[in-house]
């Protein structure tokens, strides 16, 4: 346990030392003050707001999971896997005291902490932007169902931390893995369309979860999806850290 | 004396037919051997194999009693390496590398990473990033995270890569003052005959991934013949040998 917890804090300790992640952070701010600057502006020019305030926050989240944080993720799971495989610097910790399924847990609690860091850092920052409205009872009726919503998040934007590190299994190649991601998720997306029968089986339709949060809860759906994205997270989980164990430097 | 190392059979052969095949030997403590063989012999295979980064197809690694696949954790406390190139994360200081590293390690104390910077003279250095450092000073901080933890035995392979003559000389009173003072262990692998020969105190002979002699280096010398002579005396004396 003590080998984890080690490995989870330097492996968080790299992750807050990259540049794409203290990016990622400025972008989140930087779509946050966007969206309540046009909202400012619409309200002051055309005589109302374009959005609810109390609604900031779930833009926000929408816009950022829709793109962004899924790229970003992709990006900083590849960077400790493939990445460190590429410049050799995995070594530094598979001669360490820890055993590799330790590692490669370490590694993916540590992304979780991240992608929960930034929600939460994010969700903090649309709360505030949305009290600029003047409406503050408004946002408050609103706070908790933003709060679920932003937690909820987390939990599709971890599966594709999971996801990644799988198939980062695969190559020492960091940007080819989220070449490959991206393309997948693209032909998955377009596969559902054209045979909406597989739809309940793929992966990339539960991206959206947390919307589900948004209005009326319809919690068998809710469990439903949570199923099977907790079943494709031991799927993947298990088998990236198979490989991850079985690989030769 | 103690054994600090014990290979048994060891055998893994990569896909395209090559790597190590039966490979047994004991390092004592305090002891510095040196691996010779020509390219491709399996060098490279031997220490990563004995540091767990490739898995054997057959055959145990045994580091102070401890088998290194039942009990990796316990195993690998006692060693320290640096296999090919240097393992370090560039866009963090020498300092940040350091402690890295040593959050692994509970009974070392921060003090311990001022000692090694000043051993591997990387001390000047201690906050500069990594990745404006040229190979030389990669090699020592790579040098400076294996000797972190106090080990029992270190592994270098090719450590004067990188390293100019001065560094070189450095690098080779490092050696012999951690095996002396502290009897750590050594087991080096290195292209220059004429290091090892100042270094070590026997030698193992790799050709096409088979051990070919196992020696004292002083009783090599005893025969009259340099070390270099006696190595191409033994590769050319096996079959396949150049």
């Amino acid at each position: 346990m003590n080998a984890v917890l080690t490995g989870i804090k330097n492996e968080i300790f790299k992750i807050f030392s990259k540049k794409k992640f203290a990016l990622l952070f400025l972008l989140s701010i930087f779509i946050t003050l966007s969206v309540v600057s046009a909202n400012l502006a619409a309200d002051k020019r055309l005589g109302g707001p374009i959005l609810n305030y109390s609604t900031i926050p779930v833009t926000v989240l929408d816009f950022l999971t829709s793109a962004f944080l899924p790229l970003f993720i992709l990006m900083l799971t590849s960077d400790l896997f493939s990445g460190e495989f590429s410049d050799n610097s995995i070594v530094l910790s598979l001669v360490r005291p820890i055993t590799r399924s330790k590692l490669y847990i370490s590694k993916i609690i540590a992304m979780g902490v991240g992608i929960l860091i930034l929600l939460f850092g994010t969700f903090v920052l649309s709360e505030l932007a949305s009290l600029m409205g003047g409406n503050i009872n408004s946002c408050l009726i609103k706070l908790p169902s933003n709060f679920t919503a932003y937690v909820s998040a987390f939990v599709p934007m971890f599966l594709i931390a999971v996801i990644t590190a799988f198939a980062a299994q695969f190559t020492k190649n960091g940007s080819l893995i989220v070449v490959i991601m991206v393309l997948s998720f693209i032909i998955i997306s377009a596969a559902s369309i054209i045979f909406p029968e597989i739809k309940p089986f793929v992966p990339t339709t539960y991206l959206t979860w947390h919307k589900n949060f948004y209005s009326n809860l319809n919690i068998s759906k809710i469990v439903n999806e949570l199923l099977y994205m907790l079943g494709y997270g031991i799927i993947f989980m298990f088998t990236g850290s198979y490989l991850f164990y079985r690989r030769d430097i | 004396m103690d054994k600090i190392l014990e290979v048994k059979s060891l055998r893994k052969i990569y896909k395209n037919g090559r790597g190590i095949n039966d490979i047994s030997f004991d390092i004592y403590k305090g002891e510095i051997v040196g691996l010779l063989g020509p390219n491709g012999s399996g060098k490279t295979t031997i220490m990563k194999s004995i540091t767990g980064l490739v898995r054997p197809n057959a055959g145990t690694v045994k580091i102070c009693g401890k088998d290194l696949s039942d009990n990796f954790e316990e195993a690998i406390k006692n060693v320290g390496c640096l296999i090919e190139t240097p393992s370090v994360l560039g866009n963090m200081s020498c300092y940040d590398n350091l402690k890295y590293i040593s959050r692994y390690y509970t009974d070392m104390d921060d003090s311990r990473i001022d000692e090694v910077l000043q051993i591997t003279g990387l001390y000047p250095y201690k906050n500069d990033k990594v990745k404006t450092f040229s190979l030389g000073m990669k090699q020592r901080l790579a040098i400076a995270t294996a000797i972190y933890q106090k080990p029992k035995l270190v592994i270098l392979d090719e450590p004067s890569n990188g390293l100019d003559i001065e560094g070189t000389k450095e690098l080779r009173k490092i050696v012999s003052h951690l095996a002396k003072e502290f009897m750590i262990s050594f087991l080096i692998s290195s292209h220059q005959v004429h290091e090892i020969e100042m270094l070590c105190d026997k030698i193992l002979i790799i050709q096409n991934g088979n051990i070919i002699d196992f020696c004292n280096v002083k009783n090599v010398k005893e025969t009259g013949l340099s070390l270099e002579d006696y190595f191409i005396e033994k590769l050319s004396s096996k079959p396949g040998g150049s």
